[in-house]
């Protein structure tokens, strides 16, 4: 019987029953991760409202405990959580309204320039040997009857979005009911250890988000302020946009800077679209790159590689609010997976965690010392 | 009979592993730990999809199985008082297809009504929909969209959306074929329950008083879902008559039958009044009877079936919601109705009957122990506060908790 190369941890009685080759088991692991993964794809419709309730709730859950120290009773408190969940979910909304609002109010004064900009670089690129089929394909994507077409299926798109969103408020209810009764069980999840877990998972998500929404909003006044400034139109859309895809770990702020950066082409030219490339590099480099990953990895601790991984494997399994969503998803399951198994240590360390109060390795030095 | 085998095979898994299951703590975690969470999730996907491929035969059946347990206190009630098996069997039929057939009976009186009335309303739907039409291409969306939504407010498409509701008239025979069939063979199999129960008990304790246990919830969960679906279609159907909406009787049925819908059916119920009260009567009608459905539906769902229902069920709210979400995109419809059964079957086969798995039952919504902790939490806290602001109330300080505040004035003449 094949033990796999990775394991540290002691084998015990459990190893010696160990009924599969190394090999076929992770074969089988892999073969029925697909199909788990697929069974979400397909039901990401009614699981994607879900996880984004569940972070909501996670995020406005210890509002309830300064309220219950001061004698509130607990449904007063959990009105309070529902409260500042949905004020969350209303702010979240209301800018991406406002935004999507001012952009599509936006786009007829500029469809002409953007026609003309195309144009422009489907000359450059011919000029550079491209071939005409890509030069028609770039223009065809700036053409405005296609703008216009996109925003009809956004429009279109706004019905499925209210349904879900329906969906998220009406969870938020239940989840923050329940979520007041498992703070009074004596173990959620069957062992202290799983609890252990459990609380980790609960404080690192909630970490994350602050962490995160905090250094979003600095980063979204700067970089308004610096298109402002510019004389970039609507500089607020892109500051809100800014906020939104900071929650993207590693590539958000690339979405972020792509639309500013085309209407700087479109307004003044190559110069004003270097020049807000630039500065944006410099303000979200700083920030984002250098700072950020100072709080935000002591919330999470997961490797830079496996975080822009996630992002990329969550916004294709539930669409793009996975993208948003992918740290809490890429913790849940290493939550569930690697950090309960004595066996994973190599991966959890490889996943950026490296080391775990509760575990053995932890523990036994402290209890010598 | 299928369900039986369905169980006995799911159940086996469990079984050997039982005899060293030591407390949750000290468990050796399996090398094949997850391997065997990815499989059983890849299982659960894929029963899902197998569940939804043959959902017109698995939902029917399904329904039937209910409907048996549901009677079954009447053949016992039979057999004790002396009738023959053989007649007791007939009896529970014959009252399973009384009941079905009054409510089919039901719905189809109240549907032809609303069918008689409804060549009144075209031109009004008509003017509707242009008028939304007009809306929307001042948003400055496409003639082609205009259309599409526009034919939404075709009567013949609100026919199809309320029948869809109960499945196509094609459908419709299939599964009364299904479902007549299934309560027959079902009754008569019914008969020998009791004892093969009592005969499993010895061998498998677990499976035997969960397989009990499930009877009792969901019979009480719908039986008394089902009187106060009543209760409410005919408070519903009397409102709808007196308010003067068209096609009240059949709004009643569509109440009664969303009541079997846990949080999300009030609003399902309660879309057809409001566009034909706006129809007949503009703002305040609609007004009228988002109102009346609202305090029917507080009352009854809020106040009466918890205090009925009581912990026959035990989910939690957000796993009965999703559970509704889940059924209704696998079995449709009638997925939805039945969502509480089904989940509660799916809660007996893996949780219930698995002692590894009792540690969940909790986290699924069973809170009685939760309940007890915080109530004397709940208790104890109220103590302290009593005794901190005992002193502080005879001084003239402090009054942020009138409660509190009003129990320590109280106490402190005694």
């Amino acid at each position: 019987m094949t033990r796999p190369a990775t394991t540290d941890a002691p084998t015990g009685a459990g190893a010696a029953r160990a009924g599969l080759a190394h090999g076929t088991r992770v074969l089988l692991t892999f073969a029925a991760a697909v199909v788990a993964f697929a069974g979400i794809w397909l039901g990401r419709e009614i699981l994607a409202p879900v996880a984004v309730a569940a972070v909501v709730v996670i995020i406005a859950h210890p509002v309830r405990f300064p309220l219950e120290r001061r004698g509130w009773p607990k449904w007063a408190a959990t009105t309070i959580v529902i409260v500042v969940a949905y004020l969350i979910l209303a702010i979240l909304a209301g800018l991406l309204v406002f935004a999507s609002a001012q952009f599509v109010a936006m786009l007829p004064d500029y469809a002409d320039e953007l026609q003309a900009t195309a144009a422009s670089i489907a000359d450059t690129l011919s000029s550079l040997g491209l071939s005409d089929e890509a030069a028609d394909a770039t223009s065809s994507i700036l053409d405005p009857g296609t703008l216009v077409g996109i925003a009809a299926s956004v429009a279109d798109a706004v019905l499925g979005f209210a349904t879900a969103f329906f969906f998220v408020l009406a969870y938020v209810i239940f989840m923050a009911a329940d979520a007041a009764r498992f703070g009074r069980l004596n173990t959620v999840f069957g062992s202290t250890r799983a609890d252990g877990i459990g609380t980790r998972y609960f404080s690192g998500v909630r970490r994350y988000y602050v962490v995160n929404a905090t250094f979003g909003a600095i980063v979204a006044v700067l970089d308004g302020l610096l298109l402002w400034a510019l004389g970039i139109p609507i500089p607020i859309v892109w500051a809100i946009l800014a906020f939104v895809t900071n929650f993207v770990p590693n590539i958000g702020f690339v979405l972020g800077l792509i639309p500013p950066a085309v209407l700087a082409l479109v307004v003044g030219g190559w110069p004003l679209a270097l020049a807000v490339v630039l500065a944006y590099c410099v303000i979200n480099v700083t920030l984002q790159v250098l700072i950020q990953p100072k709080f935000v990895s002591d919330a999470v601790d997961l490797s830079l590689t496996l975080s822009f991984f996630s992002v990329v494997f969550w916004a294709f399994v539930i669409g793009p609010i996975g993208a948003i969503l992918s740290i809490p998803l890429t913790l849940l399951v290493r939550a569930l997976l690697v950090e309960p198994d004595d066996h994973a240590e190599t991966l959890r360390r490889l996943s950026g965690n490296p080391a775990q109060e509760g575990s053995h390795h932890v523990v036994e030095p402290s209890q010598a010392g | 009979m299928w369900w039986n085998r369905r169980k006995q095979a799911e159940a086996e898994p469990p079984e050997p592993a039982a005899p060293d299951a030591a407390p949750a703590d000290t468990t050796p975690v399996s090398a094949h730990r997850t391997a065997f969470i990815m499989l059983g999730l890849a299982g659960a996907v894929v029963v899902s999809f197998g569940i939804a491929a043959i959902a017109e035969i698995f939902v029917w059946s399904f329904f039937a199985l209910v409907l048996t347990i549901c009677v079954y206190p009447l053949r016992s009630w039979l057999e004790r008082h002396g009738v023959k098996r053989g007649v007791a069997t007939v009896a529970v039929i014959l009252a399973v297809v009384l009941l079905l057939g009054v409510f089919v009976f039901a719905f189809f009186f109240s549907f032809a009504q609303f069918l008689a009335l409804l060549p009144q309303y075209t031109d009004e739907f008509q003017t509707w929909a242009s008028n939304v039409g007009a809306w929307l291409s001042g948003l400055g969306l496409g003639q082609q969209q205009i259309d599409e939504i526009s034919t939404w407010f075709d009567p013949g498409k609100v026919l199809d959306v309320i029948g869809s509701l109960v499945g196509s008239a094609a459908g419709f025979v299939t599964a009364g074929v299904i479902l007549l069939t299934m309560l027959m063979l079902m009754a008569m199999d019914s008969s020998p329950v009791r004892t093969l129960v009592r005969e499993l008990y010895p061998r498998r304790p677990l499976l035997a008083t969960a397989a009990f246990a499930y009877t009792i919830g969901v019979r009480r969960y719908m039986v008394v879902t089902t009187f106060l679906g009543i209760a409410q279609g005919v408070i519903n159907w009397i409102a709808l008559v007196l308010l003067g909406v068209p096609g009240a009787a059949l709004w009643g049925v569509l109440a009664f039958l969303c009541s079997f819908i846990p949080n999300v059916g009030y609003f399902i119920a309660i879309i057809p009044p409001i566009v034909f009260g706006a129809l007949v009567g503009g703002w305040p009608l609609v007004l009228a009877v988002i109102v009346v459905y609202g305090i029917i539906n507080a009352v009854v769902q809020s106040l009466v079936q918890p205090r009925v229902v009581g912990n026959a069920v035990a989910l939690s709210q957000s796993i009965t919601f999703f559970s509704v979400l889940f059924w209704a995109v696998v079995l449709g419809p009638m997925g939805a109705i039945l969502a509480i059964p089904l989940t509660l079957l799916v809660r007996m086969l893996l949780v219930d009957s698995n002692p590894n798995m009792t540690w969940t039952r909790a986290a699924l919504g069973d809170f009685d122990e939760a309940k007890k902790v915080m109530e004397a939490e709940d208790a104890a806290a109220k103590a302290e506060r009593k005794l901190r602001r005992h002193p502080a109330a005879s001084g003239g300080s402090a009054a942020a908790d009138p409660g509190a505040a009003a129990a320590a004035s109280d106490a402190a003449p005694s």
